[in-house]
């Protein structure tokens, strides 16, 4: 029987459909089977690439710290892979994804790296940012290294590491820098805190916990929002109040312009900081409002561990300036996540390399001689303090 | 009671600029119907040229302010001209250059992060920020004077040139009907253009006066300005110059003080809540008459 010309052109279409359907579904099979590759990619059995995911703001309010960070994990990958420490032909290379300082957009980061075969993630520079990437890697089982976020409740070996010693631990930098206030006559003291990020509010009780410990009264509490950039009323507060010191808790940037608005209203008081007012950029910002400040760090660029010196001196050749506390934040947790890789003895495998990191007891650091507990650093002994000079140096403060 | 004083200071003169960016942000929509989301680069874009330039060449802050204050009003007429003159020309609606103001305002904040980076940098009129003088128990900065003080003249200057000049009544002309107005004689193309230079200047002033009033500038100055000056021009009645300043004082006041007594996380709360309490109880703002509409 003859084929009628309609139905034999719409026969002919339907298979020649058919046929591209198919091609692109086998095309797209193809495909997704590539990026289904497990995180350690082996190109013609000799050279072993590990995929390791950095999830850091590198846009928006806090990527005052994210950039660095980058820079520091950069400098550690090079340094790691130039020199073979993971074994002939095994790699790192890093997957990056921007969180724009937005908690929201830091899930679909994370996401991204963890279904682009990441092995293990750095990442969490802010406690809201930690808190949301953290179900996530635990939920793929692999390995995070936290960096600059401050809640002390995040870390949970084997899943979830922290190579930065809190300032917060007991016996830590606020601690260590409460006691030295009160032996120097501080008997009354405020505190500043940026009060929707749980990391500062953290880092602020503990502060108020060791200053009363001290003998020194907390008197009240200024505070602003995350990007708040009109901090008149709270430095009037302060101001008002007129204490004998002032701690400051609040994120990068807000910290150093909240230490000038306090100076520019008037408070003549000690000024004590969280960690982060310890960089150029805060330097920068407020100048010689920072002069006398006190930074509860425990990262002091003229400390004599050989780590330092090193990470110092090849921060300088690379990026032709002196590194600050971010860029060994990120330095300091990609050479953690190294250690687990290489004591793993299979670099590819998440589980091995997790099981190693809750193996680490100590570790050799830019803070120094670093110990582990449930996947938290700690620092046992007196902890470098600093203090801002006249002329926008950061020096030793003494400690008793 | 002096605390409480200081810090009605220091809401006040933040106040007079949420008044100014509103009074800029209320008079191109009052006129032109355009909701522009990129509003808030004018401000930001004053700040980094007045920075960019001092760091550059060492001119004085003044100096540097006045080429800033150009450049934003150069902004402002490219923009009317490339994004929002075309819509009005197909009758685009309200929709459209809504829409281009949004991807507008994205591209000019990657411009503005690629200019200066993510960290905050201090904007300083050399000095002159920090002077202050005692005013009973209260410590006055001279900047918090020269910020109500512009916000004054400006708004004065505002009314009488929409009120009291014949430039405003082409202004108000073409705000109310273009076509009727063109039938008069008034060109709607340079009253258009007129229109997007000065709300363009009027936001770079506010941007500049933020960022001395705060010490810093950043890509996202002009966001926070954007976002509390379009709450600003609701509730003080959007082209409203009264309700506009009005609006602005009592805002700047509600932050400050929502801050110290109730805390940084209550400050949105306060701004906004008042002006949900003004969209549902009075949309048309302070001063604002309700509109009719026959058919």
């Amino acid at each position: 029987m003859k084929i009628p010309q309609t139905q034999q052109s719409r026969f002919t279409r339907s298979r020649t459909l058919l046929r591209w359907a198919a091609a692109g579904v086998t095309v797209a099979s193809a495909i997704a089977l590539a990026g289904c590759q497990g995180g350690g990619s082996s190109g013609g059995g000799e050279a072993t690439t590990v995929e390791v995911g950095l999830v850091v703001p590198l846009t928006g309010v806090v990527s005052s710290a994210g950039v660095p960070q980058q820079e520091g994990v950069e400098l550690a990958v090079e340094q790691i892979n130039s020199s073979g420490y993971l074994g002939d032909g095994v790699e790192i290379s890093i997957t990056e994804a921007d969180t724009e300082s937005d908690p929201a957009k830091a899930i679909a980061a994370a996401q991204k790296v963890l279904s682009g075969g990441a092995v293990a993630v750095i990442g969490g520079t802010s406690t809201p940012e930690a808190g949301v990437i953290k179900p996530r890697t635990v939920a793929a089982n692999v390995p995070l290294a936290l960096l600059s976020s401050l809640d002390p409740t995040l870390t949970e070996a084997p899943s979830v590491f922290r190579s930065l010693p809190l300032p917060s631990a007991p016996g830590g930098a606020n601690a260590q820098a409460a006691k030295q206030f009160a032996s120097e006559g501080v008997k009354t003291a405020m505190v500043a805190v940026t009060a929707d990020n749980d990391g500062q509010v953290s880092d602020t009780e503990s502060w108020v916990t060791y200053l009363e410990d001290a003998g020194v009264q907390v008197v009240g509490r200024a505070s602003a929002n995350t990007g708040d950039t009109n901090l008149t009323g709270p430095a009037a507060q302060v101001a008002d109040a007129n204490p004998d010191l002032l701690i400051i808790s609040m994120l990068p940037g807000q910290d150093a312009a909240f230490a000038k608005a306090v100076r520019d209203s008037g408070f003549a008081g000690r000024i004590g900081s969280y960690q982060s007012l310890s960089t150029q950029a805060a330097w920068e910002l407020a100048g010689k409002a920072l002069d006398g400040v006190v930074v509860a760090t425990v990262y002091s660029p003229g400390a004599d561990f050989p780590e330092l010196k090193e990470f110092t001196s090849s921060f300088a050749e690379k990026y032709d300036r002196q590194p600050n506390i971010q860029n060994a934040v990120g330095y300091t947790a990609a050479w953690f996540l190294a250690r687990g890789m290489k004591d793993s003895g299979d670099p590819t495998s998440s589980e091995a390399i997790a099981e190693a990191l809750a193996d680490v007891t100590s570790l050799d650091t830019v803070f120094g001689p670093v110990r582990f507990d449930n996947g938290q650093a700690f620092v046992d002994g007196e902890l470098p303090l600093a203090i801002w000079t006249a002329d926008g140096t950061l020096e030793p403060w003494r400690t008793q | 009671m002096d605390l409480f004083l200081q810090l009605c200071v220091n809401g006040l003169s933040m106040g007079a600029v949420y008044a100014l960016f509103a009074l800029g942000f209320g008079l191109l929509f009052a006129t032109t119907s355009v909701l522009n989301f990129a509003h808030g680069m004018f401000a930001t874009f004053a700040c980094i040229v007045a920075y960019a330039t001092m760091q550059a060449t060492g001119v004085p802050f003044i100096v540097a302010a006045v080429g800033a204050i150009a450049v934003a009003a150069a902004m402002g007429l490219a923009l009317d001209a490339v994004a929002f003159a075309p819509l009005r020309r197909r009758n685009a609606g309200l929709l459209g250059p809504l829409m281009t103001s949004v991807g507008v305002w994205i591209a000019l904040l990657a411009v503005a992060e690629m200019a200066i980076g993510q960290d905050a940098r201090p904007l300083s009129a050399g000095g002159f920020e920090s002077t202050r003088f005692a005013l009973g128990g209260v410590s006055v900065r001279w900047l918090d004077v020269v910020a109500v003080a512009s916000c004054a003249v400006i708004a004065v200057l505002l009314h009488l040139l929409l009120r009291r000049s014949r430039v405003g009544l082409a202004i108000r002309a073409v705000g109310w009907n273009e076509r009727s107005a063109l039938v008069a004689g008034v060109s709607s193309r340079r009253i258009f253009a007129l229109i997007a230079v000065l709300s363009a200047v009027i936001a770079a002033i506010a941007g500049l006066l933020d960022g001395l009033l705060t010490g810093a500038i950043s890509p996202q100055l002009g966001d926070e300005l954007l976002i509390v000056g379009f709450a600003v021009a609701i509730v003080g009645g959007v082209g409203d110059i009264r309700g506009s300043v009005i609006a602005g004082f009592a805002i700047g006041l509600i932050e400050v003080l929502s801050v110290q007594y109730l805390g940084a996380e209550f400050r949105n709360a306060a701004t906004f809540g008042l002006l949900l309490i003004f969209l549902v109880l009075r949309p048309s703002g302070i001063f604002g008459r309700a509109e009719k509409v026959r058919a």
